[in-house]
């Protein structure tokens, strides 16, 4: 897993306790809101109880003497100086409401109590009482409001706590880890640097070394010449033939010359990315090669508006060599065939270059792209070998690849691709 | 004044409220039979004693009689100097110990006299007066003229003595008569009429009806000055015209309209029906 997929673990996980410990203390708050509730709403109703009590004693009293209007005035002015009673009634034996007081109200909550006026066996008048839970509400949402205070203080405190926990447990390893793997990217990059510059330097020396070369090789081949022309009388065929051999040589590596020389400024040329239309430069190499040798029956498929983006002339490169090896390897098949076209695997672009030629082996595959490695002989396919290593090159330097995929006589396709191509 | 002191210690007068406007004046006393509660009564009648105060320069208290005979004999013996009487407690006093100057009456919706109903139960059998016999029916103090007196005097003419009957109740607050029979203690009841049309709707329905007596009114002591008579008259005989005088009345009784004059003989028609009453041993 993931530094970042740690973290985000941890985090999910200390989410899920804060929240697993806001609903404990919901429930204990609630549990002790309601019992607190119970115990207000039992005091209520004792408060109430005793009140109808004392009240029913001074009824029994004035009902006694028939002083009805005295109870009826009495119940009347209690009932108006407190405000929780919601409804009052005094009832006498025959049905009559001596005292009936109701107030309206917005609470569905009250407690109620009945209790009749009895003196020595005879009921005297029944009192009914329903008072409003107006008050015990008020304290139950005070109360309320002082334990989610509380439970938001408790639930905050115990997660900063727990959050200081983890990051000197769980956290302190992981940020340890981000730290190293940072040095080591940084270290990385200064190497690939390096590398790079190394690569660089060693490019140059190659193209330094290759022009170098030339002079004397030009006097080799220039004197081998001259002596050819100016002394041939003097030698006999055998001597004539070696020089001649020392002549082909010097060509030879004039030629292995001029390519480390190409080699080299294409790793050094800055690159100038711009559109650059694969299919018409395949085209064009088609329309020129069938013009220069007409005799050689070759069928060129091209699949149309492949665009990429890069250098235009190192890809103008890449094309002319994958398609001059096509042409090349396919030069003892009548008709040759040779496709240029587009494949798409694992949303990428695949470029590729296909013939019927002769192909090569797949053991030797390793060894296509690098420099002077040759599948063939000399003398059966002429060329220097530089040309896959130079394909290769470029490709790197755009992001891409290259690969190849063939048997003996089976033909070949080379498949590459580009970064960022269009 | 030896009786006055007496009275006071054996507790037949009740002062239960004072207007002091000047402490050096001597207070005048203004009397009130008990029909109802004392602590209504002093809220009923110190807006009156407070004006008669501002009127008098001197302060005026409320005091509630004991009882309506007490009352009688308190304005009859001059040891109250304003006294508000009933009908019947002023023609027994009248009669007891003479002639006093009499001050204003009160006059309810503008009528300066007023009926009593004899009531039952709404769900009561009881359709007549002769249908009570051999009930009990609440009545009011002895000297009460329409809890008593007048009720009395109907049922005479409907041919019931107290034989007749089971049982008086004796209550001194006209509302407690409507109670006790709604609460079913008694079978009927009587109390004057604007008691009844205010209760009526708590389930009462009236089977008889009083004939017209002239309304309560006030009548000054014998000991009180001239001028003090004269100037309490005045006052009451102009409550009506004045800013706080609807206020003042409707506090004694709801409905009273104004203090009307009065004289003696606008009671003549209750002497007549209390001289019946005597010949048949109802009032001794």
């Amino acid at each position: 897993m993931s530094v970042v997929g740690v973290h985000a673990t941890n985090s999910r996980a200390l989410a899920v306790f804060v929240a697993v410990l806001i609903l404990f203390a919901g429930l204990g708050g609630g549990l002790l809101v309601f019992q607190q509730r119970q115990v207000f709403a039992d005091q209520a109703q004792r408060d109430l109880e005793n009140d109808i009590f004392v009240l029913g004693e001074l009824a029994a009293d004035a009902l006694l003497r028939s002083d009805y209007a005295s109870v009826e005035r009495m119940l009347g002015h209690w009932a108006e100086n407190h405000p929780a009673v919601r409804l009052l009634k005094a009832t006498t034996p025959n049905g009559f409401e001596l005292a009936h007081f109701e107030r309206p109200t917005d609470t569905s909550a009250a407690v109620s109590s009945r209790k009749e006026v009895v003196f020595e066996g005879r009921t005297l008048a029944t009192l009914e009482i329903v008072e409003d839970e107006a008050k015990l509400g008020g304290e139950i949402v005070f109360l309320s409001y002082q334990f989610f205070a509380a439970s938001i203080l408790f639930v905050s405190l115990l997660g900063w706590l727990l959050w200081l926990t983890l990051q000197r447990t769980a956290l302190r390893p992981l940020e340890d880890e981000i730290k190293r793997r940072e040095r080591t990217e940084v270290e990385l990059r200064r190497r690939t640097q390096e590398l790079e510059a190394v690569n660089s330097e060693l490019d140059a020396f190659c193209y330094s070394i290759s022009h170098d070369l030339r002079a004397p090789l030009r006097a080799i081949d220039g004197f081998s010449q001259v002596v050819l022309e100016d002394y041939s009388d003097k030698l006999d065929a055998q001597g004539r033939q070696y020089l001649q051999r020392v002549c082909a040589a010097t060509q030879r590596l004039g030629y292995l010359i001029d390519d480390l020389l190409r080699l080299s400024r294409y790793a050094l040329q800055e690159l100038v990315p711009q559109d650059v239309d694969l299919s018409s430069l395949a085209q064009q190499f088609a329309e020129q090669r069938s013009a220069a040798m007409p005799s050689r029956q070759v069928t060129f498929t091209i699949v149309p508006n492949l665009h990429v983006r890069g250098d235009p002339q190192l890809i103008r490169a890449v094309m002319h060599n994958l398609l001059d090896n096509a042409w090349k390897f396919s030069g003892g098949k009548s008709p040759a065939i040779i496709e240029f076209g587009m494949m798409e695997r694992d949303r990428q672009r695949l470029f590729f270059v296909r013939d019927n030629g002769a192909g090569f082996d797949m053991k030797y595959a390793a060894k296509l792209f690098g420099a002077f490695q040759r599948m063939h002989k000399q003398t059966e396919f002429p060329g220097s070998g530089i040309g896959l290593a130079l394909v290769k090159r470029i490709l790197n330097r755009h992001g891409g690849d290259i690969w190849a995929e063939s048997a003996p006589g089976q033909g070949a396709v080379f498949y590459f691709t580009l970064k960022g191509d269009a | 004044m030896t009786l006055r002191i007496w009275m006071l210690s054996s507790g037949l007068i009740l002062v239960l409220g004072a207007t002091s406007v000047r402490a050096a004046e001597p207070e005048l006393s203004l009397g009130v039979h008990p029909f109802k509660p004392p602590t209504l009564l002093i809220k009923a009648f110190t807006p009156l004693a407070k004006y008669l105060s501002e009127r008098l320069g001197r302060p005026v208290v409320v005091k509630v009689s004991k009882d309506y005979q007490a009352h009688i004999d308190l304005i009859g013996t001059d040891h109250l100097d304003i006294a508000y009487l009933g009908p019947a407690p002023y023609v027994l006093m009248r009669e007891k110990y003479g002639e006093k100057r009499l001050l204003a009456r009160q006059a309810i919706a503008g009528s300066p006299t007023f009926h009593g109903k004899i009531f039952v139960r709404d769900d009561s059998p009881i359709r007549t007066l002769s249908d009570l016999r051999g009930k009990r029916i609440a009545l009011g103090d002895p000297n009460s003229t329409m809890t008593n007196l007048l009720p009395r005097y109907l049922l005479l003419q409907a041919g019931l003595e107290s034989k007749d009957l089971s049982g008086f109740g004796s209550f001194g607050d006209h509302l407690n008569i409507v109670l006790a029979v709604l609460a079913g203690e008694y079978a009927a009841g009587a109390v004057k009429e604007d008691v009844f049309i205010a209760h009526q709707q708590r389930g009462l329905r009236a089977i008889a009806t009083t004939p017209a007596i002239s309304d309560h009114l006030f009548v000054a002591s014998n000991a009180l000055d001239a001028k003090s008579v004269a100037t309490v008259r005045n006052a009451m005989l102009t409550l009506a015209t004045q800013p706080e005088g609807p206020a003042i009345m409707r506090a004694i009784t709801d409905g009273i309209t104004e203090l009307g004059p009065v004289t003696d003989q606008d009671y003549d028609n209750l002497r007549m029906i209390m001289q019946q009453l005597k010949a048949h041993g109802v009032i001794p």
